[in-house]
């Protein structure tokens, strides 16, 4: 249906569309909002501290330094250095990448490698610690006396496809983390837990 | 709606890689004064309810952010959650109770065409549209939406959406005087 035969001339519609697209807000509502997303562990407040970020992302590095065998981000990053500065006293959390319904075809791996990879090195930007490997699928349990027990004849759901380890605010801020996390939109499931500072 | 898709990508990436304020502050500056706009007409100018709106609108797009698809335009789909907000606010407050079939009623009691054309304001007529004509004749006629994503995102029928623009558009006619008189005042 044209603009003319809804009833609406030229002009009339020219009017309409020229009415202003955008309007400021009051600079005060950008603040409040980022107060609720904050408050929801939506957004990671805004750290103090000079240097801050230099520190954590040499942690980052250090933290990089992965295993070579089948690791997901450490085997294609670059090479890290030792950490020589202070360490970061941040809470820790991890991150638990489980199978859940993910697919697991060989041929998406260097995607997936480097999509994780990226979400792993923008977590280090933001000022994050982080850490992680991915685990080979073999499996081997241990009694307490040391002796093996039978593990799982098949893959399940719970099955420990690899952990990242970072840095957050509180629960809801690793919380927040693990959403933007990749493995949720492969099918996977993260379950987060608090490290204990010991 | 529309948005370069290219720079929103990577705001939206670079927010969710560690959900940082400052990061957040860009995605905010880049996309805050549309979304705002179209609140705040949605809520026919009631600026305290659109700030509402803007924040809730925020809160449950910082939240669904990792499950956008990139399908749409980052500016559509933040705007379709800022118009779910409003709805259900709406709903809320009974305000969208009447079917625009039944508010149109209130074109009748519009200003006569002799109204002064000093008084004439559009964006004020707009905003006065009753709620139902009015997003869509924002959608199409401001926004330049199809009526297809109209549909999509009023979730509605295309059908729907034409009646309502057509119903919108001699609503606010009626508003602001006869075709003939208003070409040179619009204009």
């Amino acid at each position: 249906m044209s603009e003319r035969e809804e009833g609406w001339s030229e002009m009339e519609v020219r009017a309409l569309k020229e009415l202003p697209r955008e309007l400021s807000p009051r600079p005060e509502l950008e603040q409040r909002i980022v107060a609720a997303l904050a408050e929801r562990g939506l957004v990671r407040a805004r750290r103090s501290g000079r240097g801050r970020l230099g520190r954590a992302a040499a942690a980052v590095a250090a933290g990089l330094l992965l295993v070579a065998a089948g690791i997901w981000i450490g085997r294609t990053l670059p090479p890290g250095r030792a950490r020589t500065t202070a360490p970061d006293t941040s809470p820790r959390f991890v991150l638990f990448l489980l199978r859940g319904q993910e697919s697991d075809r060989p041929e998406e791996e260097g995607a997936r490698v480097a999509e994780y990879r990226a979400w792993a090195r923008g977590l280090a930007a933001s000022g994050r610690s982080v850490s992680g490997e991915k685990l080979d699928d073999r499996e081997e349990r241990l009694g307490a006396d040391g002796a093996p027990v039978a593990a799982a004849a098949a893959a399940s759901e719970e099955e420990i496809r690899g952990y990242f380890v970072v840095s957050a605010a509180s629960l809801d801020d690793a919380l927040a983390v693990a959403r933007g996390c990749p493995h949720l939109r492969h099918g996977g499931r993260i379950v987060v837990r608090p490290i204990v500072p010991t | 709606m529309s948005a370069g898709s290219a720079g929103d990508r990577e705001l939206v990436a670079a927010f969710l890689a560690g959900r940082g304020e400052a990061e957040f502050r860009r995605l905010y500056a880049a996309h805050a004064p549309r979304l705002y706009l179209w609140l705040l007409r949605l809520c026919g100018g009631r600026e305290s309810e659109a700030e509402d709106l803007m924040q809730e609108t925020w809160l449950r797009a910082a939240e669904k952010l990792p499950d956008f698809r990139w399908e749409a335009a980052l500016s559509t789909w933040l705007g379709g959650i800022g118009w779910n907000a409003y709805r259900e606010a709406s709903r809320r407050s009974r305000r969208l109770a009447a079917a625009p079939e039944e508010s149109a009623d209130e074109a009748g009691s519009a200003p006569d065409a002799g109204e002064p054309a000093a008084r004439f304001d559009l964006e004020r007529a707009v905003r006065e549209l009753p709620e139902g004509y009015r997003e869509v004749l924002l959608l199409h006629d401001v926004e330049g939406y199809t009526h297809e994503e109209i549909a999509r995102t009023l979730e509605i029928s295309a059908g729907t959406s034409k009646s309502q623009l057509a119903r919108a558009r001699e609503w606010l006619r009626r508003r602001l005087g006869s075709p003939a008189r208003q070409k040179g005042r619009i204009s």
